[in-house]
């Protein structure tokens, strides 16, 4: 069980309090757990080497063919995948004005808890506000929910990075200054490579240093370079699907530690919603109720024949949409 | 955009990033650290 994790010590005390019964859960037994196993973390191309393992596997005089013959997979990898805020989906429509933000990633009530590198993933609404002219049904600012932000807490990502053993022995606790001198005689060069051997690195330590101590601390005071990368990333080679992680690394690793993907330095920390989406799903609603709304006062304020008026308020409602798009998007710009 | 940096940027670390937080290093020490934003590279995600 401890393959499934890179925290194994967490995932075993908190996966014995949670299931005293079924050591392998949500596998049923020993054989599932290990196919399971085989199946998510030997990699997603095969080769002879994983072939050798899963005849180990199913070789071995432990395996049983029938523990694993009425297996649900799916189900298995579904609770696998959950995260605690599923636990607890509140329907939301774009039209919900509530301004407060709903934390739900202290909720402790989840079957999940024991993967802990989901633990500290929170899904926080975003409410934007936007203006809406003087004459409108609803004139002022209206505030919109308009998605879910999956994030990680900054803080949360910095305690497990320091307290990882196998990170800190290339941790730089303090920054440098690099020169090289390629002779004896020669004079020195500034290098400029690392971030802990920057000049911005070098001032933000400066000034924590002779910023004011915390009262009655002495503690050594370290600077925790934070840097952060968003690009969106197409999830497949043919469509349109794509997501937009926020990135956090840390410039007091080295680059060349950092930019190998086996190391594992790189930390996901929040996964944007794109604007458009946001603004589509948001005011849709609102631009029809006001439209159905204005429709209504073109049917009842003008004198329009009947075989008229289709026309006339179609035509205006299209005006209507445009004008709204165009505050709304630009409201959006200015608000986001 | 700069909501959803608003909520990543939320009072608990707000608080670390002016007062610090102590953290039981690997070697067993206790330090202050105060975490400080030096790059951020990223598109702006609106076309």
């Amino acid at each position: 069980m401890f393959d499934l994790s890179d925290y194994p010590h967490n995932v075993t005390s908190s996966l014995e309090t949670q299931c005293d019964t079924n050591q392998f859960y949500p596998f049923p037994n020993h054989s599932s757990f290990l196919l399971g196993e085989w199946y998510w973390n030997h990699g997603v191309q095969k080769s002879r080497e994983s072939f050798s393992e899963l005849l180990s596997i199913i070789g071995s005089t432990g395996f049983s063919p029938e523990d694993v013959r009425r297996t649900q997979w799916g189900k298995i990898d579904a609770e696998l995948a959950k995260n605690h805020f599923d636990e607890s989906k509140v329907e939301r429509r774009s039209g919900n004005q509530d301004k407060n933000h709903v934390d739900d990633g202290g909720d402790d009530n989840s079957d999940a808890e024991w993967m802990d590198e989901d633990a500290s993933w929170k899904k926080t609404p975003i409410t934007i506000s936007v203006p809406f002219h003087s004459r409108w049904t609803k004139s002022g600012p209206q505030t919109y929910v308009v998605g879910d932000l999956y994030h990680r807490s900054f803080v949360d990502v910095i305690r497990e990075k320091i307290a990882n053993l196998h990170d800190d022995q290339h941790f730089h606790y303090e920054p440098f200054q690099l020169f090289w001198m390629p002779t004896d005689k020669s004079t020195e060069i500034r290098v400029h490579g690392e971030l802990y051997t920057s000049p911005a690195f070098l001032e933000a330590h400066r000034d924590l240093q002779n910023s004011p101590k915390e009262l009655g601390c002495d503690l050594e005071r370290v600077v925790v370079a934070m840097m952060f990368w968003s690009d969106v990333t197409h999830l497949t080679s043919f469509g349109n699907a794509k997501i937009w992680p926020a990135y956090l690394l840390f410039g007091n690793e080295s680059k060349y530690r950092r930019c190998k993907p086996t190391h594992n330095l790189c930390n996901h920390v929040a996964y944007f919603q794109s604007v458009c989406h946001l603004f589509y799903f948001s005011v849709q609603n609102r631009i029809s109720d006001d439209c159905r709304s204005f429709q209504m006062h073109l049917k009842t304020s003008l004198p329009i024949k009947q075989g008229g008026r289709h026309p006339v308020s179609l035509s205006w409602l299209t005006v209507v949409a445009k004008l709204c798009t165009c505050s709304g998007k630009s409201s959006l710009m200015m608000n986001l | 955009m700069h909501v959803q940096w608003k909520i990543l940027l939320d009072d608990e670390f707000i608080e670390a990033y002016k007062h610090g937080i102590v953290i039981e290093c690997c070697d067993g020490i206790k330090r202050w650290f105060y975490p400080r934003i030096l790059t951020y590279s990223a598109d702006y995600p609106e076309k």
